[in-house]
């Protein structure tokens, strides 16, 4: 028998959680590999959120396990998750509307308590990535959605996270941000980082995963795989 | 920008170091420590943006500890203004465990709650003192008085006031600080962002304790006597109403305000009853005032203001 390390860096096994007397996840089980990109394809209320709420510690589940490789993460606090290294983006961004941009990257970095000199370097370095070099001593009211978008990711790439899950990273992105976004990902991917990403429809997502997860009412109804995939 | 707010938190002083009236230096003092209990309160409605309407829960056990331990004879009374401290320390602590999880309105009930129930405690204490005589209830407890004239006592809390309000400029501008800025504004974009939010929320609550207890102790050293009505609504609402006034969350604005109502309310001698209708008019006009600046800005978030704490 295999143990959860071999099994893959994220395993998710019987999860269930109801929320007002709803099943938004349905002993739902999933096992993302180390280096792929798996997206999440459901339409609203098929528990997208809902699971990527409970594997980052927003939410407990009633029933089931989080692994995060041998590391049981079940019902861990949100903090001490991305502690851990799952780093998460929002369905609707959050940001502090107050704080600059490079402030918003400053507090995702303190848990990390690095010397000021590689806080400088992983700032520019998530700055350079996400294309935020223009905006980075704005405000957050003053940006647009594409750069918000950017900044969430940053901001999670930022906490040193070995396994990113993006909650609708394309939702409200114009054509014209399209392409920089898929882009941006799929270089984040090509680095070797771990991916969950969550869309309503799977044509983006066919674009940048390796396998697709088909969410219905809670639990996976399918797993195609990808043309090209790297794993089973 | 930081240097000029550092300057205007060394106003007080100046104002302290010229007084010669024996009467003002003596308003001053109180002053001074009403204003250091309202920074408190500032640091933590304004930088963590959590509003509490039992901030006179940590002045009050402040003003209680430090008259008990100066009237008991236990500790000199510079010294129980230590003990002060730390008893605020542990009230507002214990408000912020108490709170560490709820948001806006239930926390601000819940802070008016655990300062009621400190009132009524309060109350009901009985205390043995030296002499064989029982002090508490309504009465409060005596406390000995600091050994300083009116002059020594108003520069005295005007030197805590400004080194409070430049110990809060560099918090509020630290790691700690953005943490409690960040959590303030959205506590599931700061847990993301791998902030401890009920670490950080409780670290403020005792921070803003500590100082509201330093200043009840301050009172209670100054005034001869830790009275039950410190623990009042008045107080909390005093915060609230100054606090906000003064600009939510900038440190010095609020200090600086609370100095001068301070002044102003003793000069006029405004009696509690009229005091506490004063400070719930202020609030109201605080809250509607911050409510019509977001509607006539749309698109920029206030800086200030109690409805976005």
């Amino acid at each position: 028998m295999r143990s959860p390390a071999e099994e893959g860096l994220l395993r998710v096994e019987g999860l269930v959680r109801h929320f007002h007397g709803v099943a938004a996840i349905a002993g739902l089980t999933l096992i993302l590999h180390r280096g792929e990109s798996l997206g999440l394809a459901g339409g609203n209320g098929s528990g997208k959120t809902a699971l990527i709420d409970i594997i980052t510690g927003f939410a407990r589940p009633e029933r089931g396990r989080v692994w995060l490789g041998s590391q049981d993460v079940t019902g861990w606090p949100a903090h001490r998750i991305v502690h851990a290294g799952i780093g998460r983006t929002f369905q609707t961004p959050r940001v502090a509307p107050q704080l600059t941009v490079e402030q918003h990257l400053q507090a995702a970095l303190l848990h990390r308590r690095l010397a000021r000199q590689r806080e400088l370097r992983e700032t520019a370095r998530a700055v350079e990535l996400m294309d935020l070099g223009g905006v980075r001593r704005r405000e957050t009211w003053a940006l647009s959605a594409a750069q918000v978008r950017r900044l969430e990711i940053a901001r999670a790439l930022i906490t040193g996270t070995r396994l990113l899950l993006l909650d609708e990273p394309f939702a409200a992105l114009g054509p014209d941000d399209l392409p920089a976004m898929i882009s941006a990902l799929r270089r984040l991917h090509t680095e070797g980082l771990t991916m969950l990403v969550a869309a309503r429809g799977d044509g983006l997502l066919q674009a940048l995963c390796d396998r697709i997860a088909v969410i219905e009412a809670g639990s996976v109804s399918r797993i195609p795989r990808a043309a090209g995939s790297r794993h089973a | 920008m930081i240097v000029w707010q550092v300057a205007a938190a060394f106003l007080p002083l100046a104002i302290a170091m010229a007084a010669q009236d024996r009467f003002m230096l003596a308003i001053l003092a109180v002053a001074g420590a009403q204003a250091l209990f309202v920074s408190g309160w500032d640091f933590l409605g304004g930088v963590s943006g959590q509003i509490s309407l039992g901030h006179a829960l940590p002045f009050g056990a402040g003003a209680y500890a430090a008259a008990f331990l100066s009237g008991w004879g236990l500790v000199p009374p510079g010294v129980a203004l230590v003990g002060g401290a730390l008893a605020g320390v542990l009230a507002g602590a214990l408000q912020g465990m108490l709170g560490a999880r709820l948001h806006r309105v239930a926390l601000a009930l819940l802070t008016l709650a655990t300062a009621e129930a400190g009132r009524e405690a309060a109350r009901m204490l009985r205390v043995p003192w030296p002499g064989g005589i029982i002090v508490g209830g309504n009465g409060g407890l005596p406390a000995a008085a600091l050994p300083l004239d009116e002059a020594a006592a108003a520069r005295l809390t005007a030197v805590m006031l400004a080194a409070a309000l430049t110990s809060l400029l560099w918090v509020s501008r630290s790691r700690l600080g953005l943490a409690l800025r960040l959590a303030g504004a959205d506590a599931r974009l700061a847990g993301a962002s791998g902030i401890d939010v009920a670490g950080v929320r409780i670290a403020a609550f005792a921070i803003g304790g500590g100082l509201a207890g330093l200043a009840g102790g301050l009172v209670a050293s100054l005034t001869g006597r830790a009275a039950l009505t410190l623990l009042s609504l008045e107080w909390s609402l005093f915060a609230l109403a100054v606090g906000s006034a003064g600009g939510l969350g900038t440190i010095v604005g609020p200090g600086l305000l609370a100095y001068a109502f301070a002044v102003a309310l003793q000069w006029l001698d405004v009696p509690g009853t009229a005091r506490l209708s004063l400070f719930a008019t202020l609030a109201i006009i605080v809250t509607v005032g911050a409510a019509a600046g977001v509607r006539t800005q749309p698109s920029r978030p206030r800086r200030s203001g109690i409805l976005n704490a």
